[in-house]
């Protein structure tokens, strides 16, 4: 089938056709006249010249007198340059002096009749005979005519031009037009409706030409009217009528696409089922307008409560689904979860009616507890379900030990918070001692939780909590003022004078605020900086190295000593060695537990040697032999701690201690 | 596409329009003043500056077919300047040539003395429709010759040559020439009785013609053709052989003396013009502002 693009072209390639062939037509037949013309002139010329002397010759003598006829007919004619009469070869007369021998045969033409165009272009010179009489004998004279070449072949290229320009490249401009104008009017608008008719992407300009422009128009309006109806019936498929939420359809695709993502990411999310408490006794009682109601009100109060890009949808008459995938712990989705269910238990007033309902809630993870849709419903159905076994207006969560886990993490978080409140939290130091004279030469503060029914907490207990919710910034904080104050509190007092070490967690890094907190206490205390000491971790270095380097680096500037803990024991870099502001590293107990065999020894010695190497000092930890001690003195370790000198201590204990070994233990230890 | 449309039709269009020079068309008479001109033709300058130059026997008909023609400029004196002036207004004189001294000439196969005491009627041969025509009155006022019958014979000069010499006895007869012509009659008898060297007190000027419309149109290839007749003039005062052997043929194949002999008969003018003469030319309405 031609689109109307070829039919135009077509039809214009066959116009073009057509009229180029009348047009050569009349061309040759025009070239054909205007030769003709030309040979009409040159006959004419060369027989009334050879006419004249034909008849006024009185002899040949008197030749030389047609001179000036010659002259005139070449001087009065553009078409011929020269004219010579010749008496066999001889020349008698010629109108050009420089011409001195007569054209041989070949290049004349006797012949001046039906001379086609293509002969004339090429022939230079026309012959003819003058009969006459020498004295009774009839005689012949040759009269040649030299025709103007340049001047023919001009005029007819003149001619060829003017018809290529009037008839050829005038009428070809033309039509180009003609085509431009039928493709910018009417073939192009044509293709834009009919792209605009299959895809309704690209909506056309208006047209000019107004039946056009008619049809571009209603394409358009019957187009937006169908689109507008497409996306109303695809919202209303998609969403549930009552409460404006997502339906069970939407709910699906969503987490389709959901499952895909985390399954992609190796990333994991909440799916939580809520179901209203005897929400049936609303029903029954008020009616189902009013339960109607108090659901729209339910679903209101569950998107505030909500970010905008968690999904909710209503999936049953008072069940309604919610899936959480941004949050950073199960502490702080139990927080989102308990908010609903607060919100939900509050009184609502529906048409002046007090309505009170609670909500139970079933929380199943994916992929823990289902890897498709069907799956972590009926995950998240059977927990609601448990949940309103146990009593309603609670959640729980599909997997038991997952709910032991939280609730002990709420548990201890409450307590933690409550323990900051009753300064249950306490340092206990541990003294760093020379191996050479067992002197005191630092002390590690090491935080413990005195809680008053479960006694002392060691920190593996709670570190990590305080780590994931976020109380770690405020403990950290806490410890740095206390040791700094203790530190201060020591030198006034005269008991000692000595560096205290404090570790920092990686959490309190990622605190924006970090670096101001650590030089304004610092600087306020009025603290020697060379009296404190920060220890941490390698594990330092493994997320934001960049700003926590930076981090380190304000430390060093202010002129507070770091020291590597537990340094080979994680994923240790010379890497970090060459790049971290370090003073110190602190060889791990693991280590040095093995120091009287070989290959123990070995990697003590390599620890040693490469902070000698470096200029670093170097503090081995977990000691607690004399032997330990002796083999550290050969290796040129100088610092450690550890059991054998002595355990972390409360604050007076520790103070005794200074007191009572006056800053010695060890061997010579009374 | 629709620039690149335009743009095709435009370089379309200027590719159909001619860079050529218009064919400049000229038409001389055999005139020894012209021949800066035949050499110049002779030599091949003027092919280049597509100027045509055309050679016809006599004055009258350069003059004729100027006008009938189509040409663009003709050679003349200032009789034929003045008679194709009354025709058409535009014409004026672009290139000054010479001025006859000499080379304008009345002959007769008899003395002055014979002319002036026949009682037959004279044959006065010229180009009528000419300069000879002001030379012969001068002449015949000059010599007192008014009551004598003449019998007009009007031909080319060419012819006039060709038929005296043919014709032994033509009776008494007086041709009004010019150089080169007078030396072939001076081979069939005729002697020179006044020329405008001495004995005619007539202004004869030589130049070329054109109108302004041509002269505007043509102006650089008339500017170009002014300083080849200045070369050519260069060249015949410095090597007058060689510059005889280009023109011979265009001056009915005189001798190398005859051809010395005829520069004497006239002053080229193609340099400035001298004051006097161009108060003469004003008086004789012959306009000198547009010679180049």
């Amino acid at each position: 089938m031609l689109s109307i693009h070829h039919f135009v072209i077509t039809a214009i390639v066959a116009i073009i056709t057509l009229f180029y062939s009348v047009f050569f037509y009349h061309f040759l037949k025009d070239q054909q006249q205007k030769t003709d013309l030309i040979m009409e002139s040159i006959r004419h010329d060369t027989s009334e010249t050879a006419y004249i002397i034909s008849t006024e010759m009185q002899g040949i003598e008197s030749i030389r007198s047609f001179k000036s006829l010659l002259n005139r007919k070449v001087a009065s004619s553009p078409l011929i340059t020269n004219m010579v009469v010749s008496l066999g070869n001889k020349i008698l007369i010629k109108t050009d002096a420089a011409i001195t021998t007569i054209p041989p045969g070949k290049r004349t033409l006797s012949t001046l009749n039906n001379i086609p165009t293509s002969k004339l272009l090429e022939q230079r010179v026309f012959e003819s005979d003058i009969d006459f009489f020498m004295q009774d004998k009839p005689a012949k004279l040759r009269l040649f005519t030299y025709v103007d070449h340049k001047y023919i072949s001009n005029y007819f290229s003149q001619n060829q031009m003017n018809y290529l320009l009037f008839f050829g490249l005038f009428p070809m401009l033309g039509l180009g037009l003609l085509w431009l104008i039928l493709r910018n009017y009417i073939t192009t608008p044509l293709e834009s409706l009919r792209l605009f008719a299959y895809s309704q992407e690209k909506r056309p300009k208006p047209f000019k030409l107004k039946e056009l422009e008619y049809v571009r128009s209603s394409m358009e309006e019957t187009f937006q009217r169908l689109e507008h109806e497409k996306k109303e019936l695809y919202r209303l498929a998609r969403t549930d009528s009552l409460s404006g939420l997502a339906n069970r359809s939407q709910l699906n695709e969503r987490l389709s696409w959901l499952i895909s993502e985390a399954s992609r990411e190796n990333s994991e999310f909440a799916i939580v089922f809520i179901d209203l408490d005897n929400f049936k006794v609303v029903n029954d009682s008020l009616g189902h307008d009013i339960g109607d109601e108090l659901l729209k009100n339910v679903a209101d109060l569950i998107h505030h409560v909500l970010r905008e890009y968690d999904i909710i949808a209503r999936v049953g008459g008072d069940e309604f689904v919610i899936v959480l995938s941004h949050y950073k712990t199960n502490f702080e989705l139990t927080h989102i979860i308990q908010r609903i269910i607060d919100r939900i238990s509050e009184l609502h007033i529906i048409e002046s009616h007090p309505i009170r309902v609670s909500a139970s809630i079933g929380v199943a993870f994916y992929p823990q507890d289902g890897t498709d849709i069907t799956g972590l419903m009926k995950s998240a159905d059977i927990a609601m379900y448990e949940a309103k076994k146990l009593g309603k207006n609670q959640f729980k969560f599909f997997t038991k030990a997952l709910h032991q886990q939280v609730l002990k993490e709420i548990e201890l978080e409450h307590s933690m918070r409550k323990a900051i409140k009753n300064n249950e939290f306490e340092l206990f130091y541990q003294p760093k001692m020379s191996t050479d004279g067992h002197q005191v030469v630092g002390a590690e503060a090491l935080i413990r939780w005195i809680h008053p029914q479960k006694g002392i907490i060691p920190p593996n207990d709670f570190i990590p909590a305080a780590e994931k919710n976020g109380l770690m910034v405020e403990l950290g904080e806490w410890i740095l003022q206390t040791v700094v104050q203790q530190q201060i509190e020591w030198k006034t007092s005269g008991l000692a004078d000595i560096q205290l070490s404090v570790n920092l967690s990686v959490v309190q890094f990622l605190d924006d605020h970090f670096d101001d907190k650590f030089e304004r206490i610092i600087i306020q205390s009025g603290i020697d900086p060379q009296k404190l000491d920060i220890e941490m971790t390698e594990s330092v270095f493994l997320e934001n190295s960049l700003k926590n380097l930076s981090s380190l680096n304000n430390i060093r500037d202010l002129g507070v000593s770091i020291s590597l803990d537990d340094f080979g024991t994680g994923y240790s870099s010379l890497a970090y060695l060459k790049a971290l502001p370090i003073d110190t590293l602190k060889i791990d107990k693991s280590f040095m537990d093995d120091f009287n065999n070989e290959t123990g020894s070995i990697f003590i010695e390599t620890i040693v040697k490469l902070a000698h190497t470096l200029k670093l000092h170097v503090v081995a930890e977990g000691i607690e032999t004399q032997d330990q001690i002796n083999y550290l003195v050969k290796i040129g370790c100088n610092t450690y701690q550890g059991y054998y000198c002595s355990p972390p201590l409360p604050v007076d204990q520790f103070e005794a201690f200074l007191r009572l070994t006056d800053y010695g233990c060890g061997e010579d230890r009374e | 596409m629709v620039k690149t449309f335009f743009l095709f039709a435009a370089m379309a269009l200027l590719g159909c329009s001619s860079q050529e020079q218009p064919s400049l068309k000229i038409v001389a008479n055999s005139w020894i003043g012209y021949s800066p001109l035949f050499y110049a033709k002779a030599n091949g300058w003027l092919e280049p500056l597509n100027i045509k130059l055309s050679t016809v026997v006599s004055l009258g008909e350069s003059m004729h077919i100027y006008e009938y023609s189509g040409l663009d400029a003709f050679t003349g004196t200032q009789y034929e300047y003045h008679q194709v002036h009354q025709k058409n207004p535009n014409l004026i004189p672009v290139i000054m040539f010479d001025r006859s001294n000499g080379g304008d000439v009345v002959m007769s196969n008899r003395s002055e003395k014979s002319l002036r005491e026949t009682a037959d009627p004279i044959n006065v041969y010229l180009e009528i429709n000419s300069v000879n025509q002001l030379v012969f009155k001068d002449f015949v006022k000059r010599h007192k010759l008014q009551d004598k019958t003449f019998n007009y014979i009007n031909g080319d000069q060419l012819k006039i040559v060709s038929e005296l010499k043919n014709n032994l006895d033509p009776g008494p007869s007086i041709v009004v020439t010019y150089v080169p012509y007078n030396h072939s009659l001076e081979k069939s008898g005729f002697t020179t009785l006044a020329s405008t060297r001495d004995g005619l007190d007539l202004l004869v000027l030589d130049a070329l013609y054109t109108t302004k419309d041509t002269f505007k149109l043509h102006n650089e290839q008339f500017k170009q053709l002014k300083s080849l007749i200045d070369r050519a003039i260069y060249d015949l005062e410095n090597h007058p052989k060689q510059f005889y052997e280009r023109v011979k043929p265009y001056l009915e194949n005189n001798t190398y003396d005859e051809f010395l002999s005829s520069l004497e008969d006239i002053v080229w003018l193609n340099n400035e013009l001298d004051p006097k003469l161009v108060e003469r030319l004003d008086e004789a309405l012959f306009p000198t502002r547009d010679l180049l």
